[in-house]
C-alpha cells in the first residue's frame, strides 16, 4: 500500500480519530444487551426458518412428488434458488479477495459482514441440491470413496459432481478466509472483556482467538497468508459459478448450451451479491451506528459496482439474443424469443427490467447517495436476479424438442415456503452473526486512520485499564 | 519534474530497418511460396477426393466455390493478423487508461505515458484494417458467395453484408479514435494546467467510452475473426478476444517501460509498478485460459457438429478434417497459459527483468500464434506453416507500431505533471508480498 | 515459556513506533518483538523479519492437490472403472479441468492455514501471553529481552525521545 496519498482521496473512516473509538464502537453491540428489536426479528426469522425446515421435513417424508415438477420441467424452483443463493455467495468473496488484490480501501469495513453473508448464502444453496437428491440421506454417495456397492464410482464427467467439489472447496474456503480474519478481533473482543471482568465472555472469546497476541511477526505472516488465500479465492469464486453455468451449459438445450454462460454467470453473481450487500449493509449501517465506517463513500462504490456488473449482466443478454439470431439455428432463435414473448415473457421482462434498466438509476449521484431509494433498488436487484435463474431454468425447459411434451410450471406451496424457509434461515444467521461477532475488521479499519489523536485513557493519566465498558 | 524521450538516430534506424527488412521478408515469401501454396491446395484436393460425400471441413472452408489457398489470400490473412494484433494491443492499452481512471487507480500515474503512446497507433491500426475494406470478398466467405447458395449464411445476411460491416466498423474506430484522442487531449492539459476538471472530465469519458467498448469489441471480434467462419457462433468470442488483448497490452507496457528505463529515463519507476503490471499479466494470462477452457469445453461436451467444426479443423489429426493446425493448438495453450503460469507465479520472477522479458517474449509470440489460430482456418484453409511472409508481415507492422509509438513518447513529457495521483504513484510499494 | 524479563516502551502512535525503531536498529539494539493492533506497514525491515515462507509450502500443497485429483480420476476411470459416457473417451481430460483446480485450491487453502497455525503455534482455547492488556484495542508495545541488552538507560531515553507515553518492565 501506497504510503503517500492524494489529497483528494476521501476519508473511509470518519469523525473517528483513536484506535480505542473503533474498538468501541464496533464491539458496542456485542457488550450490550440485546434490544428488543433484535430479538423480534430474530425470533421472527427463527420462526419463518422452523417454517422452511418443517416443510423440508414434509418433502423428505412424502418425496419431491409435492412439489411442481413434470417429466419435462424437471428443474425449476430448487436449481433456481441454488443459483441464487450460491450467487448472492459471491460478493462476500469477492470483497475481501478481488478487492484486497486490487487494493481497494473501502473493502476493510464491510468485508466481514458480506463473509458471514456468503458464508449463510452457500448453507442455504447447499440444501436445495441436496433436496432435489429425493434420497437425501443417501448424499454420502456423491463422494468419490472406495464402497461395497460393486465398487460404484462417482461420475467425474457431470458437472454435478463439479458443483459438489466446487461448492463444498469454496464454502470451506470461504468459512476458513472468514474465520482467520476473526481472529485478531477476537482478541480484542477477549482483552476488552478481560478488562471489563466478564470472565466467561473473555473465555469464550479467549478460546476463539486462537491465542492471538498481535505480534509483529505473527502479523508478517497472516498478511501474507491473507494475500495468499486471497490469491487463491480468486479464480475460485470465479470457477464456483462458471462451474454452477455448466450445470447448463454443458448440455444440449436451447438457451443453456452457450459458451458466454461461465464469465456471464460470474458477472451476474457478483451482482446479485452485491445487491444483497446493498440491502444489508442499509439496514446494518443504521442499526449499529456504523455510518462512521461504513460511509456514504461506501455506499456509492457499492453502487458503481452495481452499475459495473449490472451493464456486464444486461450486455450478456443482449449477446445472447444476438447470437441465437446469428447463430441461424431455428431452436437456438425459438427459444430466445419465447423467453420474451411466451407464456413467461412475464418473467423475463421482470428479469430485464430490474436487472438492467434500475441499476442503470446509479448513474446519478443524487439516487446513489439516497439510502431509501438505494434500498429500493436493491430489493429490485435480489428480485430481478432470482427471476433471472427462473427465467434460464423454466423457458429452456417448458418447451420441448418434441410439442407433445411442452408443459408449464407452477410452483406448489411447499417449494414456496422452503424458499422463504432458506430466507428465515439467511436473516436468522446473519442476525447472530451481528450480535455475537464483530460485524466490522477492527483491526483492518484501524489500518485506515491516519495520523490518529492519543487515546482518552492517556489523557486521563491511567494506563491498562479499562474506560466505561458496561459489564 | 520533467523527462523527455528522445528518439534517437540509432533506434530509427533499427525500427526502418524493422519495416525495410519486413517488406523484403514479404516480398521473397511472395516468390519462393507460390509452389508450395499450390502443393497445398493439391493435397487437399486428394483429401476432398478421399472423403467425397460427407460432411466436409474442407470444402465448407473454401465455400462451395473452392479456389485454391492462393498466395494472395495467404498474405490477406496475414495483414489482417498483423492489423488485428496491433489493434488489440492498442485497445488493450486504451481500456487500461480508462478502466484505471473509474478505479481511482493512484499507482499507474507515472507509467501512464506509455498507455497514452501506445493508443496513438490507432489512426494507424484503423488505417491497417480500411485497407482490408477493399479486400473483404477476397477473406470472408459471406462476402464472396452470391445470396442463395448456402442457406445459413443468407440467414446472417442482415448482418453480415459488406455495406453493414465497413458502417459498423467505422462508427467503432471512430468511437474508439475520439476516446483516445479526447483522454490523451485532457491528461496533457492536466500537465499545463493542473486542478481537477480534466481529470473529473476523464473519468466521465472512461465511463462511457467502457460501455461503447464493450459492445464495439465484442461486434468487432465477431466482424473481423469469427465471420471467417460464417457458419460457427460463440457467445464468448468477444471476451476472449479482449482477454487476448489485455494479457499482449500489458507485456507491451511492461517491455516498452524496460526500454525506456534501460535508456536511463524514469528513474521514478521502480520495481512495485513492474510488479503490478506483472501481476496484471500473470491475471490476464490465467483469465484468457479461463475462457478458453470455457468455450473449448462447453463446445467439446456438447459435441454439437455446428460447434464442434471448429475444434475439428483445428486439432484433427488423422481423417478427412486435417488442416494441419493440431500442433499449433496444443503449443497455444502452452505459450499462452502454462508458460507465464509457471515461470510468473512467484514475486520475484514478475520484478525480474532477465525472468520477465523472456516471458514476455514468449507471451508476445503467443498472442500472434492465438490469433494465427484464429484467422487462418477460416481464410486460408490449410496451414500454410510460418515462413518468410509471415515473419515479414509481421515485422512490418512491429517497425511501424513501433515508430508511431516511439513518436508518440517524444511528443509529451513522461512525467504526468499536475496529475492529483503523481505523488501516490512515485512513492508506490507493494510491501513484503 | 520460561519466564524473561522484558523491558517494554509503549506508545500510542505507529509512526513514532516506527521511528523508535528505527533508532534501535541503528543501535543494534536485538528488539524482542513488537505487539499492535493491526500490521504495520514497512516494519519488517526494521525487525529483521524474513519473508515467510508459507507461499512456496502452498504451492507444495497446490501440487499435492493437484497429483490427487489426477490420481483419482485417472485411476477411477482408467483403471478401475473405464466406462463410455456419452461417447467420450474414459480419460476425458476437459472433463478433468474442474474437479482438478478445486482440489488444487482446497489443497493449497486449508493446507497452507493449518501450517500457519502449526507455525504460529495457534490452537483454539490457547493462553495469550500480554505485554499489555491493551495492546491488541489502540496500543503499540515494543518488547526488548532484558537478557540481551547491555545499556538498558540509552534504550529508555530512545523510547522517551520518540515519545513513548510508558516505559515499563514486566516479566511474561
Amino acid at each position: 500500500m501506497s504510503h503517500v496519498r492524494s489529497p483528494i482521496r476521501q476519508k473511509w473512516v470518519t469523525n473517528t480519530e483513536t484506535y480505542g473509538k473503533i474498538t468501541e464502537d464496533i464491539t458496542r453491540p456485542i457488550e450490550s444487551k440485546p434490544n428488543p428489536i433484535w430479538l423480534a426479528a430474530t425470533a421472527f426469522s427463527g420462526l419463518v426458518m422452523t417454517i422452511g425446515f418443517a416443510l423440508i421435513g414434509w418433502t423428505m417424508w412424502k418425496g419431491i412428488g409435492t412439489w411442481g415438477l413434470n417429466p419435462t420441467v424437471g428443474w425449476a424452483f430448487d436449481i433456481t434458488n441454488f443459483v441464487f443463493w450460491v450467487g448472492i455467495g459471491h460478493a462476500g468473496t469477492l470483497i475481501s479477495a478481488v478487492l484486497l488484490l486490487f487494493r481497494q480501501e473501502w473493502r476493510n469495513s464491510i468485508n466481514r459482514a458480506s463473509e458471514a453473508m456468503t458464508i449463510f448464502a452457500v448453507l442455504c444453496a447447499g440444501l436445495f441440491p441436496i433436496l432435489h437428491m429425493g434420497r437425501p440421506w443417501l448424499g454420502l454417495w456423491f463422494l468419490p470413496l472406495p464402497n461395497t456397492r460393486g465398487s460404484l464410482w462417482v461420475n467425474f464427467n457431470s458437472p454435478l459432481l463439479w458443483d459438489v467439489f466446487a461448492i463444498s472447496t469454496y464454502l470451506t474456503v470461504s468459512l476458513v478466509f472468514w474465520y482467520l480474519g476473526m481472529i485478531p478481533d477476537f482478541a480484542t473482543i477477549r482483552d476488552r472483556m478481560a478488562r471489563a471482568g466478564r470472565k466467561v465472555a473473555a473465555a469464550i472469546y479467549g478460546g476463539m482467538a486462537f491465542g492471538w497476541e498481535g505480534s509483529s511477526r505473527n502479523w508478517s505472516r497472516f498478511e501474507i497468508i491473507s494475500l495468499i488465500l486471497s490469491g487463491l479465492a480468486t479464480p475460485l469464486v470465479l470457477s464456483v459459478h462458471s462451474i454452477v453455468s455448466m450445470d447448463f451449459a454443458t448440455s444440449v438445450i436451447p438457451g443453456w448450451h452457450t459458451t458466454i454462460f461461465p464469465p456471464y454467470f460470474v458477472a451476474g453473481a457478483i451482482f446479485s451479491g452485491f445487491g444483497m450487500v446493498q440491502t444489508l449493509m442499509i439496514v446494518t449501517r443504521k442499526v449499529y451506528k456504523l455510518e462512521n465506517y461504513i460511509t456514504m463513500d461506501h455506499m456509492e462504490s457499492i453502487a458503481k459496482i452495481v452499475i459495473a456488473t449490472g451493464s456486464l449482466v444486461g450486455f450478456a443478454y443482449m449477446t445472447e439474443f444476438f447470437i441465437a439470431w446469428y447463430s441461424g439455428s431455428l431452436w437456438e432463435r425459438y427459444i430466445f424469443i419465447n423467453r420474451a414473448f411466451g407464456p413467461f415473457g412475464w418473467s423475463y421482462w421482470i428479469m430485464f427490467t430490474c436487472n438492467v434498466i434500475t441499476p442503470q438509476l446509479f448513474w446519478f449521484k443524487k439516487i446513489r447517495t439516497n439510502m431509501v431509494i438505494t434500498f429500493i433498488i436493491s430489493i429490485f436487484i435480489n428480485v430481478g436476479m432470482w427471476f433471472e435463474r427462473f427465467v434460464i431454468i423454466v423457458t429452456s425447459l417448458h418447451r420441448d424438442f418434441l410439442p407433445s411434451s411442452w408443459a408449464s410450471y407452477v410452483p406448489t406451496w411447499v417449494e414456496a415456503g422452503i424458499f422463504i424457509g432458506t430466507f428465515g434461515l439467511f436473516m436468522f444467521c446473519f442476525f447472530l452473526f451481528s450480535k455475537f461477532l464483530p460485524v466490522v475488521n477492527m483491526f483492518e479499519v484501524k489500518t485506515l486512520l491516519h495520523h490518529p489523536k492519543k487515546p482518552a485513557h492517556l489523557e486521563a493519566g491511567e494506563s491498562g485499564t479499562s474506560e466505561s465498558v458496561s459489564a | 519534474m520533467s523527462e523527455r524521450f528522445e528518439f534517437t538516430g540509432r533506434y530509427r534506424n533499427i525500427v526502418f530497418g524493422l519495416i525495410g527488412v519486413g517488406i523484403v521478408l514479404l516480398l521473397a515469401g511472395i516468390f519462393f511460396s507460390d509452389q508450395s501454396g499450390t502443393a497445398a491446395h493439391d493435397a487437399e484436393h486428394a483429401a476432398v477426393v478421399i472423403e467425397q460425400g460427407d460432411v466436409h471441413p474442407v470444402a465448407d472452408t473454401h465455400g462451395h466455390g473452392h479456389e485454391a489457398p492462393t498466395t494472395g489470400k495467404r498474405i490477406l490473412a496475414n495483414v489482417l493478423i498483423g492489423a488485428l494484433y496491433f489493434m488489440t494491443i492498442t485497445m488493450g492499452a486504451l481500456f487500461f487508461l480508462a478502466i484505471h481512471r473509474v478505479g481511482n487507480a493512484g499507482w499507474q500515474t507515472a507509467i501512464r505515458r506509455v498507455p497514452e503512446a501506445i493508443t496513438s497507433y490507432l489512426p494507424v491500426a484503423v488505417v491497417s484494417f480500411a485497407a482490408l475494406f477493399f479486400f473483404l470478398d477476397h477473406l470472408f466467405e459471406w462476402a464472396h458467395l452470391e445470396p442463395g447458395v448456402d442457406a445459413l449464411i443468407d440467414e446472417k445476411r442482415a448482418y453480415l453484408n459488406e455495406g453493414g460491416f465497413i458502417i459498423r466498423n467505422l462508427i467503432f474506430f471512430g468511437g474508439w479514435f475520439g476516446a483516445a484522442w479526447y483522454l490523451r487531449k485532457l491528461s496533457l492539459a492536466q500537465d499545463q494546467e493542473g486542478g481537477l476538471f480534466h481529470f473529473k472530465r476523464a473519468e466521465v469519458i472512461s465511463a462511457v467510452f467502457i460501455i461503447f467498448f464493450a459492445i464495439s469489441y465484442s461486434l468487432f471480434a465477431i466482424d473481423w475473426v469469427k465471420s471467417l467462419e460464417p457458419h460457427w457462433f460463440s457467445t464468448i468470442f468477444g471476451i476472449y478476444i479482449f482477454a487476448g488483448s489485455m494479457v499482449s497490452a500489458m507485456v507491451t507496457i511492461y517491455l516498452i517501460l524496460v526500454f525506456l528505463k534501460k535508456q536511463g529515463y524514469m528513474s521514478y519507476v521502480n520495481d512495485a509498478h513492474f510488479h503490478d503490471i506483472g501481476k496484471y499479466v500473470f491475471g490476464f494470462s490465467v483469465f484468457w485460459a479461463y475462457i478458453w477452457v470455457a468455450q473449448y469445453l462447453l463446445i467439446w461436451y456438447s459435441n454439437i457438429p455446428e460447434e464442434g467444426i471448429y475444434y475439428v479443423k483445428r486439432y484433427r489429426v488423422e481423417d478427412h478434417a486435417y488442416l494441419g493446425y493440431s500442433f499449433f493448438f496444443y503449443f497455444n495453450v502452452l505459450v499462452n497459459f502454462f508458460v507465464p503460469f509457471l515461470a510468473l507465479m512467484t514475486r520475484n520472477a514478475k520484478r525480474t527483468f532477465s525472468v520477465f522479458i523472456p516471458v514476455g517474449v514468449i507471451l508476445l509470440y503467443g498472442h500472434w500464434h492465438d490469433l494465427f489460430l484464429m484467422v487462418m482456418p477460416g481464410a486460408v484453409g490449410y496451414n500454410p506453416g510460418i515462413s518468410l511472409i509471415e515473419v515479414g508481415t509481421f515485422m512490418t507492422f512491429l517497425g511501424l507500431f513501433l515508430f508511431v509509438v516511439f513518436t508518440a513518447l517524444t511528443r509529451a513529457n513522461l512525467v504526468p505533471q499536475k496529475h492529483p495521483y503523481l505523488e501516490e504513484s512515485l512513492h508506490h510499494t507493494t510491501g513484503e508480498v | 515459556m520460561s519466564n524473561k524479563q522484558f523491558l517494554l516502551g509503549k506508545f500510542w502512535d505507529p509512526d513514532k513506533l516506527l521511528e523508535a525503531l528505527g533508532q534501535l536498529q541503528k543501535d543494534e539494539v536485538p528488539v524482542y518483538d513488537v505487539y499492535s493492533p493491526f500490521p504495520i506497514h514497512g516494519i519488517e525491515p526494521l525487525l529483521n523479519i524474513k519473508r515467510t515462507r508459507l507461499t512456496v509450502a502452498s504451492f507444495i500443497y497446490g501440487a499435492m492437490g493437484l497429483m490427487t485429483a489426477l490420481l483419482l480420476m485417472g485411476l477411477v476411470f482408467g483403471v478401475i472403472w473405464p466406462m463410455n459416457i456419452g461417447g467420450k473417451p474414459s480419460l476425458a481430460w476437459p472433463d478433468f479441468v474442474p474437479i482438478s483446480f478445486e482440489l488444487t485450491v482446497l489443497f493449497a487453502a486449508h493446507g497452507m492455514v493449518l501450517t500457519f497455525l502449526v507455525v504460529g503455534q495457534y490452537w483454539p482455547g490457547k493462553k495469550a501471553v500480554l505485554m499489555d492488556d491493551r495492546q491488541t484495542d489502540d496500543v503499540f508495545v515494543v518488547a526488548i529481552d532484558k537478557t540481551r541488552i547491555t545499556d538498558e538507560q540509552a534504550i529508555r531515553s530512545v523510547f522517551e525521545a520518540n515519545g513513548a507515553y510508558e516505559i515499563t518492565e514486566k516479566e511474561v
